[in-house]
């Protein structure tokens, strides 16, 4: 079985989250009210699985996403802090896919690589 | 909800008033983001508008009243600015003045950066976020006012 296979993909209204191998893929818009209660938690089950294969990069692809709220980039936060809470042998790196003509995911991602330090880098896709 | 589109293009307006509900903010977002796009024939003042609408809308359907809300949006030299307007307590409306003090009183990419820092550490029902993230992602400049039981936040950038 892969890394992340065993994570049950997210699906909401207007936004699928899948995990497959070592690569997270969000679709659609996150916005919703509270996603404390569906993002975070899925992130959460990703990050457990992540440690636990032993993945040194996990790759978030964002090119599908087209809104992304302030309450869900809040969930990125999370995400990042439950990394560096780790012991380093168990940390890992977030590489975020992002797409070059959407201007909020270029000055969010820039945003999050600047809080994320060297467990977030963000690249270009098509 | 109404809508209101008229005047030369200069000085187009779109003008919303709607009931704060959280089923309009993606439309809403959507419909001002198109708009933007449009009128400025820029696809980024149409992401830049739309992610402006978002997050202020957001905040007036979290900590308004849930009676009213106003949503303008102007073409003035050479600026779009966006206006939007919702009712709210009063304890509600200091405790936005006094946020908003504490964020202008630094660069925007500081105060962005001080609210990711302290994100983790606040409740999850709010992020912290929405304001730092209007400031610097959308690039504008911000007013805050307050009326009796009633608040207004201005948006202006370059367009």
């Amino acid at each position: 079985m892969s890394s992340l296979a065993r994570v049950e993909p997210l699906v909401l209204d207007g936004v699928e989250i899948t995990a497959q191998r070592d690569v997270v893929a969000m679709k659609g818009v996150l916005s919703m009210r509270s996603p404390s209660e569906t993002v975070t938690p899925f992130l959460r089950r990703v990050h457990v699985a992540a440690t636990e294969a032993g993945l040194k990069k996990l790759t978030v692809d964002m090119t599908e996403l087209r809104f992304m709220n302030s309450s869900s980039i809040r969930s990125l936060v999370d995400w990042v802090e439950w990394i560096r809470k780790e012991p380093e042998a168990r940390q890992y790196r977030l590489l975020f896919v992002t797409k070059p003509d959407v201007t909020w995911q270029q000055t969010t991602m820039s945003a999050i690589r600047a809080f994320g330090g060297e467990h977030v880098s963000v690249q270009n896709g098509v | 909800m109404t809508t209101l589109a008229e005047g030369p293009p200069t000085s187009r307006l779109v003008e919303l008033r709607f009931k704060p509900l959280w089923l309009y903010v993606d439309e809403v977002r959507e419909f001002c983001g198109f708009f933007a796009r449009a009128t400025f024939e820029d696809p980024a003042i149409g992401d830049r508008v739309g992610l402006v609408v978002h997050e202020l809308i957001e905040n007036a359907i979290r900590y308004g009243d849930e009676k009213e809300l106003e949503l303008r949006m102007e073409r003035l030299e050479g600026s779009v600015v966006i206006r939007v307007a919702n009712t709210t307590s009063d304890d509600r409306a200091q405790r936005l003045a006094a946020i908003f003090a504490e964020m202008m009183a630094i660069s925007p990419g500081d105060a962005y950066a001080r609210a990711l820092q302290s994100a983790a550490g606040r409740p999850s029902i709010e992020s912290g976020l929405g304001l730092p993230r209007v400031r610097c992602e959308g690039q504008v400049d911000l007013e805050l006012e307050i009326e009796p039981g009633r608040v207004c936040i201005t948006a202006r950038g370059a367009a």
